[in-house]
């Protein structure tokens, strides 16, 4: 069907205020980074100069961008399966439930709502090594304290327990969304059908078809979790001795202590490229849904 | 096989009495609808019966033990849903087979792993074997692999059954499983249903809304209403001696005609009486045990108001002095009356009923008075 000239001038107005926003916010910030990528371009210079692959070149001899990049899915790799776990056992706790439902509910999404950074240093005082409530417990039940935030093989996974907490009452109220929509007859068939007990009929009824709901938030929380930022600048500044430095830390650090802005842009193309991967392996498994159904 | 003992079983929500005070027995190997309007609480007896609902009051007996603290999947019963419950990510095999795999492996044979041992190995095959017998039975084998999404609402009905017959248990629940049909796959499954009945031999207890349903495939029939039985009897019994008005009213179409009529002395029934009669009753019969006649003698009469023509019958709603609308069926082959005619209405006396203002039954064998 081929469109009169009206209608082709109809359609480009249409869509003319939702191009123009994505120019503006999307397509020019990221053109211009994947400029900036391969020049030497630093914050205040007048002019710049293409220096093709220079700033990778120089990422792959740098050791804190490894250990930045490292970090990065170390904190991943906790916070994913941790925010998914203890999301998926709330929401199925508080849907077996009958009484407080939206209290729990409530309780458990305000860490999500509250501002990280404000959180934060609750979580610094929280932990702080001579006064904070977390290692005068430790001491009163008879456990060594620790300088949790200064001592380098436990920050990055004391900063994921931060990432945990404050992210699984988001999963938490999606499962709960997946839990509703699974009819009630299906767990009065598996009664019948002669189900021996809740493990069974998780397995039956509620993993399965719960999936397509852990596969969307397993995706969402692995791209939130590699976008931790708040948590590192206030408690540990990637420190110490860079154990916590992640990729979004090492891009600030780079671009607005250095001015290094085109090193800073490459670190950043890494970062786009580990995001947009992930969203893809959403694409497929939606893909492989759809034609499973 | 089970026979189900119901005895004074009461349930209670709140301040609600959904069920007061059933007694019902259910002989073994009988086909029993528990028929109603919705809201009679038919499909929580049901529910009470699987197990699946908890009485507030009451037992209920199984084989003549009782089961009350027995849960659901230890008393040998089967249900199919009128969602039809299946389990959507699971192939129509799959689902047949879950009964046969929840009582037959131990948990080790069934998790993942334990599925390369040879016990589940071998339990697997016998499994697959009588769902492939069952699939058989019920005209479903070629869709043992496709899931239940990709079926027809029949298809997944026949599902359903085969999922509940695949386990041989001694009751088989049924709540509404033709009501997502439509009317020309649910005459047909009517007939099959009844016909699996007669196969298994088992007790089937059956719930609708549908009196049709119920008149069609019941040995008995359980007329339920306000969460009471009103009267439980064979369908012949129950459309031919009603005991309850509300009886008389929800079983049969078109519906029982009812009006307003004074008893006299003599079980003399007259439909012209004064208002300040305090002999007052409710006479009722049947569009078939009616038929039109002259306006001389006849103890009823009106205009003719419309005229229904199904063919094999012809329902002729009559509009009486009285302003009651009366249907009368008459053979189509016969002289066909016309809208507008002014006729009068002769019933049988041998089927009419009587009704107190209480709606029970007033036994009699009544006369009809003509007006003079």
């Amino acid at each position: 069907m081929s469109l009169s000239a009206s209608q082709n001038r109809a359609g480009l107005a249409l869509i003319a205020p939702a191009s123009i926003l994505a120019i503006i916010f999307l397509i020019a910030p990221l053109s211009s980074i994947l400029v900036l990528a391969f020049t030497d371009y630093q914050l205040g210079d007048r002019s710049l100069r293409f220096i093709g692959f220079e700033n990778f070149q120089a990422l792959i001899d740098d050791p804190v961008f490894w250990k930045s990049l490292s970090n990065t899915l170390i904190y991943s790799a906790v916070v994913v399966p941790g925010s998914m776990l203890l999301g998926l056992v709330s929401a199925l706790l508080i849907d077996a439930g009958t009484s407080l439902r939206s209290f729990y509910r409530t309780a458990f999404f305000m860490p999500v709502m509250a501002s990280l950074l404000a959180m934060a240093i609750v979580w610094e005082f929280m932990l702080h090594p001579s006064f904070g409530i977390v290692n005068t417990t430790a001491k009163a039940l008879g456990f060594a304290s620790h300088n949790w935030l200064k001592d380098g093989d436990i920050a990055l996974y004391v900063l994921a327990v931060i990432g945990i907490w404050q992210s699984f009452g988001f999963n938490m109220v999606l499962f709960m969304a997946g839990l509703s929509a699974i009819p009630r007859d299906l767990y009065d068939a598996a009664e019948l059908d002669g189900t021996p007990h809740a493990w069974e009929r998780f397995r039956l009824i509620t993993w399965p078809l719960l999936a397509p709901v852990a596969v969307f938030v397993a995706i969402t929380s692995a791209i939130r979790s590699f976008q931790v930022f708040d948590t590192v600048h206030a408690l540990t500044q990637g420190g110490p001795n860079k154990a916590t430095e992640v990729l979004l830390y090492t891009i600030y650090a780079e671009g607005f202590e250095f001015f290094r802005s085109s090193h800073a842009a490459a670190i950043t193309i890494v970062f786009i490229l580990l995001v947009v991967s992930v969203s893809l392996l959403r694409f497929v498994s939606l893909k492989k849904n759809g034609e499973g159904a | 096989m089970a026979s189900v003992n119901i005895r004074s079983v009461v349930k209670t929500f709140g301040e609600t009495h959904v069920l007061k005070r059933i007694d019902l027995d259910i002989r073994d190997g009988e086909f029993i609808s528990l028929v109603g309007p919705s809201g009679c609480g038919k499909s929580t007896l049901l529910r009470i019966i699987s197990g699946l609902e908890q009485q507030s009051g009451g037992s209920i007996l199984l084989d003549g033990a009782t089961v009350d603290r027995i849960r659901p999947r230890d008393r040998d019963l089967a249900m199919v849903f009128q969602s039809y419950a299946l389990y959507p990510h699971l192939t129509v095999a799959e689902n047949i087979a879950v009964p046969l795999v929840m009582r037959r492996l131990n948990t080790t044979e069934r998790s993942l792993l334990g599925t390369l041992l040879p016990s589940a190995k071998a339990k697997r095959k016998e499994i697959a074997g009588e769902v492939g017998r069952v699939c058989d039975a019920l005209s479903i084998s070629m869709l043992k692999d496709r899931k239940p999404a990709s079926l027809s609402g029949g298809q997944r009905q026949r599902v359903a059954l085969a999922r509940a017959m695949v386990r041989k248990p001694s009751a088989f629940l049924m709540d509404e499983p033709l009501s997502n049909l439509d009317a020309k796959m649910r005459v047909q499954a009517r007939g099959e249903i009844a016909a699996l009945h007669r196969q298994l031999g088992s007790t089937f207890i059956y719930v609708t809304h549908d009196q049709a349903e119920a008149m069609t495939m019941s040995d008995r029939i359980a007329v339920m209403m306000g969460g009471e039985i009103l009267q439980v009897d064979t369908p012949d019994q129950i459309y031919q001696m009603p005991l309850d008005l509300r009886v008389a009213e929800f079983i049969g179409s078109p519906k029982i005609n009812v009006l307003q009529a004074a008893l006299t002395e003599g079980d003399v029934l007259s439909f012209t009486f004064a208002d300040t009669a305090n002999n007052r009753v409710q006479a009722a019969f049947r569009p078939e045990a009616a038929r039109l006649a002259g306006i001389a003698n006849a103890p009823l009469a009106g205009v003719i108001h419309h005229i229904e023509n199904l063919g094999a019958d012809l329902f002729v709603q009559v509009m009486t002095a009285g302003g009651n609308l009366v249907v009368v069926r008459c053979d189509p082959g016969g002289i066909r009356p016309a809208i507008g005619d002014k006729v009068g209405i002769v019933m049988d006396e041998a089927r009419l009923h009587v009704f107190g203002t209480d709606n029970r039954r007033i036994e009699g064998s009544y006369r009809l008075e003509a007006p003079l």
